[in-house]
């Protein structure tokens, strides 16, 4: 289904996407049964943990955009999480040789009269204020479950700005309540940039990559694989400038770390400018990085270049591999990320010689947006073992459950606030935050030694267990890990 | 006239209960609110909040109904009463506590009913509407307390004469409310009275539900936690007495005095604990003088933070560092009566060491209405408080850099150091302030 940019706000990926937070099964099962037209229901639960917001997504995109600013249109709750954001600012700037400043967020402080007589006001002055304190290039107006519930018309506010505010305000609907899927605040980010911010192609960049990504730790290894292939890439959307983004149109090609981030953005630019989306698997470990380089050399025409690259990065990184594979051989895992992780992990792991025992999946979308199935849960589904799969929106009573019962020797998770419950049951954590870790041939070696290192001295997580309270019964540990997801209607 | 804030310096009235529910140990939180509540308000917690992770039943653990625009439509009571009751089962703790969120509270599930029904079958559960469009984390806090006075509390149990209440600390909104809280215990046991402080890790909640018992509630707030100590003495019976945090050698020995003369003490043991506290600071300050005097660390101070810290951070620069308290940024929202007592405390400050006080919610505009203050000064140099030092929130640095003035961040939310038991209420604790801004001072070296 192509995305629709003349619509005011990208559907939600429950709707879009097929996507779904509830699934207990195998990773086989999954593939089979959501591949080929078919599609698979989503499980509720009867009992869950907290799981994220879509504004938390939008506003981690948007509010590292360097020279524009965000009017956040809800109670300061809402805003709670830039605190986080702004730590990210923060060590983006500092990597990047940029002074110590602070993201340009206002929140409108939506109170309890004005979930009476609406917001309306509040949001006009914040913007003005947003305008007239950050003179940005751009401001996104993000929305929350307040502003949507009171219905406050934001594109009237908007509209009625006219000159008083001469650049782009854009509306961002992220409300949390809208979908379960946290990704969807991506798209929601990402339709308000397509929509408000890139303009149609004025010439051609033949040598330019949109590199979609997070915090863009790789700079300089991408830059220096990517200009073997004479291209050159631009980091989006975190720490882009507005005038960089407008320009996203004339790429070469767009790439994307992460093919749940990357789906909605890349597949608009395709379909809108003819900018080609790499659909390969993501870049982590040796088959990752090599299928992504070549699927965006053949988008440029350097497939001769690109098979000389890889020999090199493979010669240089083919021992270390072989070692660590060597004092890794035996381990167990379970992990637990995003989806784009948790299928390309599975793949990784197995590269370092580490046996999954289960997966879990934040979420699952069961095709992307140009219409396929996500490639590397194809790839792995397409070995010849099978593995215990499951699908819930970080719900963490079932890791815990799961953890307590296989007993791995390591615990791999993606997001904040994961990684720790596998410490308090004394099993080695390593969380991959960082959106490059694993990313390429040489990612993988440090990847691998970072495993053995962690596994080298465990007295943190062994003592720390022998010494915490865990928060279930033993009631819950009795049980199966996924007796609260409903049964599957089929 | 409420307004936009950048930046907001607390959580939501959800938030702000959270947080005080995770801080009671083996009490858990049933969030009754969109996916996404509970784990922002635990991000700008744990981030914020000297990264004070998950204890037992909390971070991104916490339960949570997880409505969506099905519930909205049709109503979320169902799904709450099945979450309650799966949590009872799932989750181990002596006390659920239900707050919701702002979709809850707008689209009116009567989540009172709905917690009733398993308060009527003896479950420990209490419910509190926390939607975060009601107000910041005191609100929240606020809200909680009433819910804990009136649904968990035990009602006529017989006085202690010698244990008092802790109010006005609030989990997070201090981020060193572990540290302030039991420097505070062990301060007032020094002189024989035993404190209920709540929230920190080495309390639980047989004190809660026997607080009743206390002889008298101190909220050591002028605005946070007045609330409830009201609530508490028209509930249970216990009278309250205002005071400020006290920070370093002369605000605490004038704290413990007035307790110590409410509760009969006597001066000889009162003298016995002061002598000690007072010994152990200046047995550590006297040799940080050469450094202090040769260095001319004296300093203008530029104080941001909520009302507790503005006033108790000011009065510790003034009375024990000798600094010159130039400018006081009080970041609460605050309403006329609330302003009020917080200036009222400020007039305590001798003159010439009494800041200009200013309520400010919003970053942005500190710095706007400093610089007025600076223009106003008309100083020939153009330097009228330098050297300067800002002691405020992480995000006072970008101000502290403009005045070329030292930094410290001592308010939430605080992002660049780990907190743990750190705190800097009474003798030890104005050490341990001193310590720190000295520090700053010569951290570049």
């Amino acid at each position: 289904m192509a995305i629709n940019l003349n619509l005011s706000e990208a559907p939600i990926r429950e709707a879009r996407l097929g996507a779904i937070t509830g699934y207990n099964g195998t990773l086989k099962d999954l593939v089979s049964r959501s591949g080929c037209g078919a599609t698979i229901n989503n499980c509720e639960r009867s009992f869950s943990q907290t799981s994220s917001c879509s504004s938390g997504c939008a506003q981690t995109l948007l509010a590292n955009i360097v020279d524009a600013a965000i009017v956040n249109h809800a109670p300061i709750g809402c805003a709670g999480d830039t605190i986080y954001h702004n730590i990210a600012n923060h060590y983006g700037r500092f990597y990047r040789g940029q002074d110590n400043r602070n993201i340009q967020l206002i929140n409108t402080n939506i109170e309890e009269s004005d979930t009476v007589f609406g917001g309306a006001e509040k949001l006009r002055a914040g913007i003005l204020e947003a305008w007239r304190r950050f003179k940005p290039k751009a401001i996104f107006v993000s929305t929350s479950c307040a502003s949507g519930i009171i219905g406050d018309d934001i594109k009237g506010v908007i509209s009625d700005l006219g000159e008083e505010v001469p650049i782009p305000v854009i509306p961002v609907s992220c409300e949390g309540f809208r979908s379960k899927v946290w990704a969807s605040g991506f798209d929601a980010a990402f339709h308000a940039v397509l929509t408000g911010i890139v303009k149609p192609p004025r010439r051609s960049q033949p040598n330019l990559v949109n590199m979609v990504n997070f915090r863009g730790s790789a700079r300089e290894y991408i830059t220096r694989l990517f200009g073997r292939l004479g291209l050159e890439p631009r980091f989006i959307l975190p720490f882009a400038s507005v005038e960089e983004l407008e320009t996203i149109s004339e790429a070469a090609v767009t790439a994307t770390v992460c093919t749940t981030l990357g789906s909605y953005i890349g597949t608009a630019l395709e379909e809108q400018y003819g900018v080609p989306y790499v659909k390969t698997i993501p870049p982590h470990g040796v088959a990752g990085i090599e299928a992504w380089l070549r699927g965006i050399a053949a988008a440029v025409g350097k497939q001769g270049e690109v098979e000389e690259l890889i020999a090199e990065e493979r010669a240089a990184t083919v021992d270390d591999l072989a070692e660590i594979r060597r004092r890794l051989d035996g381990k167990t895992a379970v992990l637990g990320m995003g989806p784009s992780y948790a299928q390309s992990y599975l793949g990784v792991l197995e590269e370092l010689g580490i046996t999954v025992l289960h997966a879990a999946s934040w979420h699952y979308d069961q095709r992307y947006d140009y219409g396929e199935q996500p490639p590397a849960i194809l790839r792995a589904a397409g070995r010849e073992e099978d593995v215990t799969f499951s699908v819930g929106d970080q719900q963490l009573f079932e890791i815990g459950n799961k953890l307590s019962r296989v007993k791995p020797d390591l615990y791999f998770s993606r997001h904040p606030g994961s990684s720790v419950w596998g410490a308090k049951l004394g099993i080695t954590a390593v969380p991959v935050i960082d959106e490059y870790t694993a990313f390429g041939h040489r990612g993988l070696v440090n990847f691998g030694y970072r495993i053995i290192d962690a596994l080298t001295n465990r007295h943190f997580v062994t003592k720390l267990a022998e010494r915490v309270t865990l928060p279930y019964t033993t009631w819950w540990f009795e049980q199966d890990p996924y007796s609260f997801l409903e049964q599957e209607v089929i | 006239m409420s307004t936009f804030i950048e930046r907001p310096r607390y959580q939501c009235a959800l938030g702000g209960a959270l947080v005080t529910i995770n801080a009671i140990e083996r009490a858990v939180a049933i969030v009754h609110a969109s996916p996404g509540c509970a784990a922002a308000a635990d991000g700008a917690a744990a981030f914020g909040g000297g990264y004070w992770g998950s204890t037992v039943h909390d971070g991104r653990a916490t339960p949570s109904s997880n409505i969506v625009e099905r519930e909205v439509i049709f109503g979320g009571e169902e799904r709450l009463a099945e979450q309650i009751s799966a949590t009872l089962d799932v989750v181990d703790a002596d006390l659920y506590a239900v707050i919701t969120g702002c979709m809850t509270d707008i689209i009116g599930d009567d989540v009172r009913s709905v917690v009733n029904e398993f308060r009527r079958q003896g479950k420990p559960v209490i419910v509190a509407e926390t939607g975060g469009f009601k107000g910041n984390s005191t609100v929240g806090y606020e809200f909680l307390w009433d819910a804990l006075i009136n649904q968990f509390v035990s009602k006529g149990l017989p006085k202690k004469d010698r244990l008092v209440n802790i109010f006005g600390v609030l989990p997070v909104q201090d981020v060193f409310w572990r540290g302030n809280l039991l420097e505070l215990k062990r301060l007032l046991s020094a002189i024989g009275i035993e404190a209920n402080t709540f929230v920190t890790p080495f309390d639980d909640t047989a004190s809660l539900k026997n607080a009743s018992q206390a002889a008298l509630s101190i909220v050591l707030s002028d605005v946070h936690g007045q609330k409830a100590a009201a609530l508490f003495e028209e509930v249970h019976g216990v009278p309250y007495i205002t005071e400020s945090l006290p920070f370093g050698p002369t605000a605490t020995e004038r704290f413990l005095r007035r307790i110590a003369e409410l509760f009969n003490i006597s001066s000889a043991k009162l003298n016995r604990v002061l002598k000690e506290e007072r010994r152990h600071y200046y047995q550590f300050i006297n040799p940080l003088t050469d450094l202090f005097t040769d260095q001319d660390f004296q300093r203008f101070g530029v104080v941001i933070g909520n009302a507790n810290y503005a006033y108790a951070v000011s009065r510790f620069i003034a009375d024990d560092l000798g600094w010159i308290p130039y400018f006081a940024a009080i970041t609460d929202i605050l309403d006329e009566q609330q302003q009020a007592a917080v200036l009222a405390r400020f007039a305590t400050i001798p003159e010439q060491a009494r800041p200009k006080v200013i309520f400010e919610t919003d970053t942005s505009r500190i710095r706007e209405r400093l610089f007025a203050e600076l223009e106003k000064e008309n100083d020939p140099y153009g330097t009228p408080i330098s050297p300067a030092f800002v002691i405020g929130s992480n995000l006072d640095r970008p101000l502290a850099a403009d005045l070329k003035a030292g930094f410290w961040g001592v308010s939430y939310p605080i992002t660049n150091r780990v907190v743990t038991d750190q705190g800097y209420l009474g003798y030890r604790g104005g050490l341990r302030l001193a310590t720190e801004v000295v520090s700053a001072l010569v951290s570049n070296r």
